[in-house]
């Protein structure tokens, strides 16, 4: 099985069959990340981020995990989204996030929600790839295009936040 | 009142991504997305090479109406003889591609 590098580059040579693969590997991960951040806007975003990869396909330099690269379109994609948004009155910290579907259970949902409801996006995104997924701080830095320093603060703040919540 | 750890291990459970099958719905969305995309842009691209062709055109009837012009005599008849000629094999060029 090719791995997700060999696929990329398939997909930069305008292979279709090559890049829904590469969709079939990793929508899960980033739409539950999304859902995690953006929350009902998820599904739309992932898409819009799966074109963006599709036509930055070339750009993927095989450095960092293909999966990375797809959080931090992911991210960026949220951003211009809501950048949009703000300039018709909203502001970035009013996104609301609702259960995830993909959970397992329904007590999980809830309390994932509930707990994520309380912090912006940007600690939610934190949150998310440094305990949700295991990233290191570096990687997660690198994702969202911040300091190393500056995620480390916003991730120890939610971190706090979530664990007064769970007590 | 439970632990750090246990609230650690509680939050890395409660946002850890899901482990399920793909959904192949959405992987046909995303591909019928990049489909139309590749559409698209196939036929921004002839918009434009046909726009330039038809600009290309213009400036040459142009440059030969200006000759036209310019010249007359003898050489207006050769020239605006031309014009129709020129005009044919570009629009022919044009939609060849």
């Amino acid at each position: 099985m090719d791995d997700d590098s060999a696929l990329n580059r398939r997909a930069a040579a305008g292979d279709q069959r090559a890049f829904a693969e590469l969709v079939s590997r990793h929508e899960a991960g980033l739409r539950s990340f999304l859902m995690r951040v953006a929350g009902a806007a998820a599904d739309d975003i992932a898409q819009e981020a799966f074109l963006r990869a599709w036509r930055r396909a070339a750009q993927f330099d095989g450095r960092g995990s293909y999966a990375a690269w797809l959080r931090a379109i992911g991210w960026r994609t949220f951003l211009d989204r809501h950048r949009h948004e703000r300039s018709r009155q909203r502001t970035i910290a009013e996104v609301s996030i609702v259960p995830d579907a993909a959970d397992t259970g329904i007590e999980a949902r809830i309390d994932a929600t509930t707990l994520l409801a309380a912090l912006d996006p940007l600690e939610r995104a934190c949150i998310t790839l440094c305990l949700g997924e295991g990233r290191s701080h570096r990687e997660a830095a690198e994702i969202l295009a911040m300091p190393l320093g500056s995620l480390k603060t916003r991730l120890a703040r939610a971190v706090r936040q979530c664990r007064a919540m769970l007590e | 009142m439970s632990g750090p750890d246990e609230n650690d291990a509680t939050l890395m459970a409660l946002l850890a991504p899901p482990d399920r099958a793909p959904d192949r719905a959405f992987v046909i969305e995303v591909n019928a997305l990049v489909q139309l995309d590749q559409a698209y842009r196939r036929r921004r691209r002839l918009a434009w090479s046909r726009f330039a062709g038809e600009a290309a055109s213009a400036a040459g009837l142009s440059g030969a109406a200006v000759t036209l012009t310019v010249a007359g005599g003898g050489t207006l008849t050769l020239i605006a003889g031309l014009i129709p000629l020129v005009w044919i094999v570009s629009s022919r060029w044009i939609t060849a591609r």
